[in-house]
C-alpha cells in the first residue's frame, strides 16, 4: 500500500554565495491520510524546510515528495501554486490573517479560490466564531485570529492541514484550545494533520511523530495510543 | 543704405537718437537702468513742453498758409474748370441746336419738295389729261371738219361757180353801162332817149351795185366759208402744232421733274448724311464732355475731400508731441520683453507644481529609505544612541543626496534650459551671442529647497520611527488594522460589490496617506500633461482658427498709398485675369486706433466695400454660439480681445481714431471671434456717417481656387510687381510665421511632458515599492493561499490602479485649471489664446499617465514574483 505522502532522500541544499548549508540532508518517511503527525525538532534543524516543501513553498534540491500519488517534487511553480489552492491547507505561527479583512473575509479570501470550498458560515460555526465574523483581526484575541486561520485553511477543502507552530505565538490555554481543533478534525474529518514544533512536549498527542535533528530523520515513532490534548501538559 | 546730408528734404529735424551716459552696462530691462534713463527722459520731456508749443504756432502758421494757398488753388482751378465746363456745355449745346435746326429744316425742305414735287406731278398729270383730251376733241374736230367738207365740198363749188356767174354778169352788166355811157355819148341822142339811157344807166348801175353786193356777199361767203375752212385747217395745224408742243413741253417738265426728284433726293440724303455725322460729332463731343466734367468734378470732390482732411488735420493740430521714447516704445524690445515675462510666468507657475511633486518623490523616497532602515534604527536606538544621532544620519545622507542631486540639476537645468530656449527665440529674434549670467541666488535657492524638501522629508520619516520602541522597530511594521470603511455604510452598495472590488476598495482606503499621496502624484502628472498639451492645443488653434475659420481668403493685396484710379483697374484686371482667382472683394483697411475708458489701442479698422459680400472672405461671429454677428450702419464690430481689453460690450460707445487724425465717437454693434491682433469691421455707410468722407479703397481681399504657398506665391509676385501694388500679404505665410512664434512655447510643452512623466514614474515607483514592502507578508500569505502569480499582481494593483484612475481624473480637473491658468498668464496684449483643449489630449494625458503607472506596475511585477513565500514564516516577534 502506498502512503499518502512520502519523503525519499530529500536533500535541500541552500546556496549562500560560496558556501552550502544542507537544510535537509537526505530524508525520507511517509505518511498516511488522516494521520495526526507531530514534526518536532530544534530551531535549524530543518522541519520548517520539511514544512516548506511540502507545502509547496520551496523545491528541493534532490529525492522524490509524493502527495497523494503525485509527484510534486517535479511541479513546475504554476503547478506548484495549484497543489497549495487545490491539496494544501496552511496554519501559520502568526495566523498571517489580511489585517484588513474581517474574519469572515479571510475565509471568503480563500474560499473564492477553492475548487470545492466549504460553506464558510458551517466552517465559522465549527471554529466558534459566529459572533466574530463581522470583526478584523486587530479586533480578534491570538487564539480567535488562530482559529480564523484554521478556518481559512479548512475552508478550501484541503487533502491536507500543514500547521506551523500553530500554538507558538498563543498561551498554554488557548494553544490547548486550538490543538484541540486540530485533533479534532483530523479525528471527525479524517484529514491529514501535519504539525511543526520545537515542544516535543507535543509528541504525546500525535499519531506518528518525526524527529528531525541538523537536517535529518533522528526518529519516527509511531504512537498508538495518542494522548488526548486535554491531558499534555507543557 | 547711405543718405547724404543734402538730400535730407525735411527742414526740420524730427528725430535725435541719445545715448545715456552710463547706461550701456546695464541690463536694459533692469530698474537700475530704467532709473537712469527715466531720469534724462524727464529732462527732455521738460524741455518738450517749451519747444512744442513754439514748433505748434510754427507749423499751424505754415499749414494755414500753405491750406490758404492751396484752398486758393483749388477754387481757381475750380472756376476754372466751371467755366471751360460751361463753355464747353454752351457749344454743345449750340452744336445741338444746329444739328436740330437743320434736321426740322431739312424736313421743311423736303416736305416743300415733296409738296412741289406731288403739285407738280399732279399739273403735269392734269396736262397731260388735258393734251389728251384735247387731242380727242382735236381728233374729234378734225373729223367733224373732214366729214362736213366732204359734205359741203358740193355746195362750195357752186358757190364758187355762182360766184363766177354773178361775176360774169357784173362784167357784162359793166359792159351795158359802159356802152350805154358810150351811147350818152353820142351828141345826137335826144334828151328823152338820153334820159332814158342816162336812167338806164343808173339802172344798170344799181343792178352792178346790187350784182357787186351779191358778189360781195357771194365772195364773202365764198371767202367766208373758204376763209373759214382753211382757217379752221390752219388752226387745226396749229392746234396739232400746239399739242404736239404742248407734249413734247410737258414731257420735257417731266424730264424735268424727275431730275429735279433726283437731284434733291441725293442733296437730301447728303443733308442727312451731313446732319448723322454731325449728331455723331456731337455724340462724341459730349461724351468728352461728360468724362471731362467727370473727372473735374471727382478732382473736385477729391480736392475737397483734400481740404477737409487737411482742415481736419489742421484743427486737429495740437502742441506737438514731444516724444521721448526710451527702449519701452520700440517694439520688439517691447515683444521681446513680454514674451521673456511670458516665460517668466509660466516659469514661476510650472515649479511651484514640480516642487510639489518633487516634495512628493522627497518624501516618499524619504519615507522608503527610512521604512527599509527600520529594524537597523531599532538596533541603534536599541543599543542606546540617542533619536537625535540616529536622525542625523538620515538626514545627512539626505541633505548630502539632495545637494548632490540639487547641485547636478542646476548644471544641467541651467546649461540646457537657457539653450532650448534661446535657440528656439532665435528663430523670432535675432540676439546677440549667448550670454550666461550666472544666477547665483537662483541656483543657491533651487538647491536648498531641493534640499529642504528632501531632509524635512527625512526627518519626518525618521521622527515617526523614532517616537516607537526599539522593540517594535525591530519587528516589520505592523500593519494598519483593518477598519470599516464608508462605503461598508451604504449597504445597498457595498453587498453588491464582488468579493475582489470590496477588498480593493478596503485596501484603497487603508493606507491613507499612500492614497492621498498616490492621487496628489498621478493627478500632479497628468494635469502636467494636460497643461502642457493644452498649451500646444491652444496655441495651434488659434492659427487654425484665425487662418481657416476666421480669414477665408488668401491674399490681402495692398494699394500703395498714391495708387489712382487707372492702377487699381490694372490690378483687378491682373486678378479677373487670373485663372486661379475665385473672387475679390476691395474695402478699406485703415490702422486705426480705439479708446475706452484707457489708452488708445492700435486697430485694424476694415470696411469693405460691399459689406454683404465680407462673409464670403471674413467671419465674423460669436465665439460660444457660433451665431454670425452682421455688421451693419449701427455701428461697428469689434474683435473679442479688443473689446477686453477696451473693457467695453456690445451698445458702449468708443472713440475712434481713423489714422488721419479725426477722432468720433462710435458705437459697438457687435463682438466678433479673432484670436490675433485687434481688428475692426465697420460698413462705408456708416463710416462717412461718422467721418463724412468716404473711406478711400486701399485694398483687395483675393480668394483662391486652389490655396497653397506655391500658388500664393505666384499670383503674389505677379502683383508685387505692379508699381499700385504696396503689399502682398499671404495668410498661409501668416499663419506659418504665427507657428515659428509659437514653437518657442512648444519647447517649453515638451519639457514638461517629459518631467511630468519622469515625476508621476519615481512617485509611482516609490509608493508601489513602500506598498508592496509594507504588505510583504500579506502578499506572502496569499502567495501560500495558493494564489497565481497575475492573481497576487492584481491583488496588489487594483487598488493601485484604482487610485490612479482616480488621480488621473482628478488631475484632468486640476489640469484643465492649471491650463486656464497658464493661458491667461502667457496671453499677449494682440493674442487671444482662448483655453481650448482637444478632447484627445484629455484621453493622450489620461492613457500617458496610466501608462506610466503600469509602466511601473510592470517593473514592479518582478519584485513581486519573487517576493518568498518563506516571509509568511517568519515571526513578528
Amino acid at each position: 500500500m502506498s502512503h499518502f505522502i512520502e519523503f525519499k532522500n530529500v536533500k535541500k541544499i541552500y546556496r549562500m554565495g560560496e558556501v552550502e548549508i544542507e537544510a535537509l540532508a537526505g530524508i525520507d518517511f511517509s505518511i498516511d491520510k488522516g494521520e495526526f503527525v507531530i514534526i518536532a525538532g530544534a530551531s535549524g534543524a530543518g522541519k520548517t524546510t520539511i514544512l516548506n516543501v511540502l507545502g509547496g513553498m520551496d523545491s528541493i534540491t534532490f529525492g522524490e515528495i509524493m502527495v497523494d500519488g503525485q509527484i510534486i517534487s517535479k511541479y513546475s511553480p504554476r503547478e506548484l501554486t495549484s497543489y497549495r489552492r487545490y491539496d494544501v491547507g496552511f496554519v501559520f505561527q502568526f495566523y498571517n490573517l489580511v489585517p484588513n479583512l474581517t474574519a469572515q473575509e479571510n475565509i471568503e479570501l480563500a474560499a473564492q479560490i477553492a475548487r470545492d470550498p466549504l460553506d464558510v458560515d458551517q466552517i465559522i460555526s465549527r471554529v466558534g466564531l459566529d459572533d466574530r465574523r463581522m470583526n478584523f483581526p486587530s479586533q480578534l484575541s491570538g487564539g480567535e485570529q488562530q482559529r480564523v486561520a484554521i478556518a481559512r485553511a479548512l475552508v478550501k477543502n484541503p487533502k491536507l492541514l500543514l500547521c506551523d507552530e500553530p500554538t507558538g505565538a498563543l498561551d498554554y490555554k488557548t494553544g490547548k484550545g486550538i490543538l484541540k481543533m486540530l485533533q479534532d478534525t483530523c479525528r471527525n474529518f479524517g484529514m491529514t494533520v501535519i504539525i511543526v514544533t520545537h515542544n516535543l512536549a507535543l509528541a504525546a498527542i500525535g499519531d506518528k511523530v518525526i524527529r528531525v535533528k541538523s537536517g535529518r530523520i533522528e526518529s519516527i515513532i509511531r504512537n498508538r495510543t495518542p494522548m488526548d490534548v486535554e491531558k499534555v501538559e507543557w | 543704405m547711405m543718405i547724404l546730408d543734402k538730400d535730407f528734404a525735411y527742414p526740420v529735424y524730427t528725430e535725435a537718437l541719445v545715448t545715456v551716459e552710463g547706461a550701456k552696462q546695464l541690463n536694459s530691462y533692469g530698474k537700475e537702468y530704467k532709473d537712469l534713463v527715466s531720469g534724462v527722459v524727464t529732462s527732455l520731456e521738460n524741455l518738450g513742453q517749451d519747444r512744442s508749443a513754439l514748433r505748434l504756432e510754427e507749423i499751424r502758421k505754415q499749414a494755414m498758409d500753405e491750406l490758404e494757398k492751396a484752398k486758393e488753388d483749388f477754387n481757381a482751378q475750380k472756376r476754372h474748370f466751371t467755366e471751360t465746363i460751361q463753355k464747353a456745355e454752351k457749344e454743345l449745346n449750340q452744336a445741338q441746336m444746329k444739328l436740330v435746326e437743320g434736321e426740322a429744316a431739312l424736313e421743311t425742305e423736303k416736305k416743300n419738295f415733296e409738296e412741289y414735287y406731288a403739285r407738280t406731278s399732279k399739273e403735269i398729270e392734269d396736262a397731260e389729261r388735258q393734251i389728251t383730251k384735247a387731242r380727242v376733241e382735236y381728233e374729234r374736230a378734225r373729223d367733224e371738219y373732214n366729214r362736213i367738207l366732204e359734205e359741203y365740198g358740193g355746195e362750195l363749188k357752186i358757190l364758187s361757180t355762182i360766184s363766177g356767174g354773178i361775176s360774169g354778169l357784173r362784167q357784162e352788166v359793166q359792159k351795158e353801162i359802159d356802152s350805154l355811157n358810150e351811147l350818152l355819148e353820142d351828141p345826137e341822142l335826144t334828151e328823152e332817149e338820153r334820159k332814158s339811157i342816162q336812167r338806164l344807166i343808173k339802172l344798170y348801175e344799181i343792178l352792178d351795185r346790187y350784182i357787186d353786193q351779191t358778189v360781195g356777199i357771194v365772195v364773202d361767203l365764198d371767202n367766208l366759208i373758204q376763209g373759214q375752212v382753211a382757217k379752221a385747217g390752219e388752226q387745226f395745224d396749229k392746234a396739232k402744232n400746239q399739242l404736239d408742243i404742248q407734249s413734247a413741253e410737258l414731257a420735257a417738265a417731266k424730264g424735268q421733274l424727275i431730275d429735279a426728284k433726283r437731284e434733291a433726293e441725293a442733296k437730301f440724303a447728303a443733308a442727312q448724311r451731313q446732319i448723322r455725322e454731325g449728331w455723331k460729332e456731337y455724340e462724341k463731343g459730349k461724351r468728352e464732355y461728360d468724362r471731362q466734367r467727370a473727372e473735374g468734378e471727382k478732382k473736385i470732390e477729391e480736392g475737397q475731400e483734400k481740404i477737409i482732411r487737411a482742415e481736419n488735420e489742421i484743427e486737429k493740430l495740437s502742441k506737438p508731441q514731444w516724444y521721448v521714447l526710451d527702449r519701452s516704445h520700440h517694439y520688439s524690445y517691447v515683444d521681446y520683453e513680454k514674451t521673456a515675462v511670458q516665460i517668466d510666468r509660466i516659469a514661476k507657475i510650472f515649479p511651484v507644481f514640480f516642487f510639489i511633486v518633487a516634495g512628493l518623490v522627497c518624501l516618499t523616497t524619504m519615507t522608503r529609505m527610512v521604512d527599509e532602515q527600520r529594524v537597523t534604527i531599532g538596533v541603534y536606538k536599541a543599543l542606546g544612541y540617542r533619536s537625535r544621532s540616529i536622525a542625523l544620519k538620515y538626514v545627512l545622507y539626505a541633505a548630502v543626496a539632495s545637494l548632490f542631486g540639487g547641485v547636478l540639476g542646476v548644471i544641467i537645468g541651467m546649461r540646457v534650459f537657457p539653450e532650448v530656449i534661446y535657440k528656439s527665440w532665435s528663430m523670432l529674434y535675432t540676439l546677440p551671442p549667448f550670454h550666461t549670467v550666472q544666477q547665483i541666488p537662483l541656483m543657491v535657492v533651487s538647491v536648498l529647497v531641493g534640499m529642504l524638501a528632501t531632509t524635512l522629508s527625512a526627518l519626518w520619516a525618521c521622527y515617526k520611527e523614532l517616537q516607537e520602541a526599539p522593540a517594535t522597530l525591530m519587528r516589520p511594521k505592523a500593519p494598519t488594522a483593518g477598519r470599516k470603511i464608508f462605503l461598508e455604510r451604504i449597504s445597498m452598495l457595498w453587498e453588491n460589490l464582488s468579493f475582489s472590488q470590496k477588498v480593493t476598495a478596503r485596501n484603497m482606503f487603508r493606507y491613507k496617506k499612500r492614497f492621498f499621496m498616490t492621487v496628489v502624484g498621478v493627478a500632479g502628472c497628468s494635469a502636467l500633461l494636460l497643461a502642457g498639451f493644452g498649451l500646444s492645443d491652444s496655441i495651434s488653434q488659434i492659427v487654425k482658427k484665425q487662418y481657416g475659420e476666421i480669414f477665408i481668403y488668401d491674399l490681402n493685396v495692398r494699394y500703395t498709398a498714391l495708387a489712382t484710379e487707372e492702377d487699381k483697374q490694372r490690378v483687378m484686371n491682373i486678378l479677373n485675369e487670373n485663372d486661379n482667382v475665385e473672387s475679390y472683394l476691395a474695402g478699406t483697411e485703415i490702422n486705426a486706433k480705439l479708446r475706452g475708458k484707457g489708452d488708445d489701442i492700435p486697430v485694424t479698422l476694415i470696411i469693405p466695400s460691399d459689406p454683404a459680400r465680407l462673409r464670403e472672405y471674413i467671419t465674423l461671429r460669436d465665439r460660444n454660439s457660433q451665431i454670425p454677428v452682421k455688421i451693419s450702419d449701427k455701428g461697428i464690430v469689434i474683435s473679442e480681445k479688443l473689446a477686453k481689453e477696451l473693457n467695453a460690450g456690445s451698445g458702449d460707445t468708443v472713440e475712434l481714431d481713423n489714422g488721419d487724425g479725426a477722432r468720433k465717437k462710435v458705437v459697438i454693434s457687435g463682438i466678433a471671434e479673432n484670436y490675433i491682433f485687434h481688428y475692426a469691421y465697420m460698413t462705408p455707410d456708416y463710416y462717412n456717417e461718422i467721418f463724412r468722407l468716404n473711406p478711400k479703397i486701399n485694398n483687395l481681399m483675393v480668394k483662391l481656387d486652389e490655396a497653397g504657398t506655391e500658388a500664393e506665391h505666384k499670383l503674389g509676385s505677379l502683383l508685387i510687381k505692379d508699381e499700385g501694388v504696396g503689399s502682398v500679404v499671404y495668410y498661409s505665410a501668416a499663419a506659418a510665421y504665427f507657428k515659428d512664434t509659437v514653437k518657442i512655447l512648444n519647447s517649453i510643452v515638451i519639457v514638461i511632458i517629459i518631467s511630468a512623466g519622469l515625476l508621476a514614474l519615481v512617485v509611482m515607483y516609490n509608493l508601489t515599492n513602500i506598498n508592496i514592502g509594507e504588505r510583504i507578508r500579506e502578499i506572502a500569505t496569499i502567495k501560500v493561499l495558493g494564489f497565481y502569480d497575475h492573481e497576487v499582481s492584481a491583488y496588489v494593483y487594483r487598488e493601485n490602479m484604482v487610485i490612479s484612475i482616480i488621480g488621473s481624473i482628478a488631475g484632468l480637473f486640476a489640469g484643465t485649471f492649471l491650463h486656464r491658468y497658464i493661458m491667461v498668464s502667457i496671453e499677449q496684449e494682440e493674442v487671444m489664446f482662448g483655453s481650448h483643449i482637444d478632447g484627445i489630449s484629455f484621453v493622450y494625458s489620461f492613457l500617458i499617465t496610466m501608462g506610466f503607472v503600469v509602466l511601473v506596475n510592470i517593473l514592479m511585477y518582478r519584485r513581486l514574483k519573487n517576493i518568498p513565500m518563506v516571509e509568511s514564516l517568519k515571526s513578528v516577534e
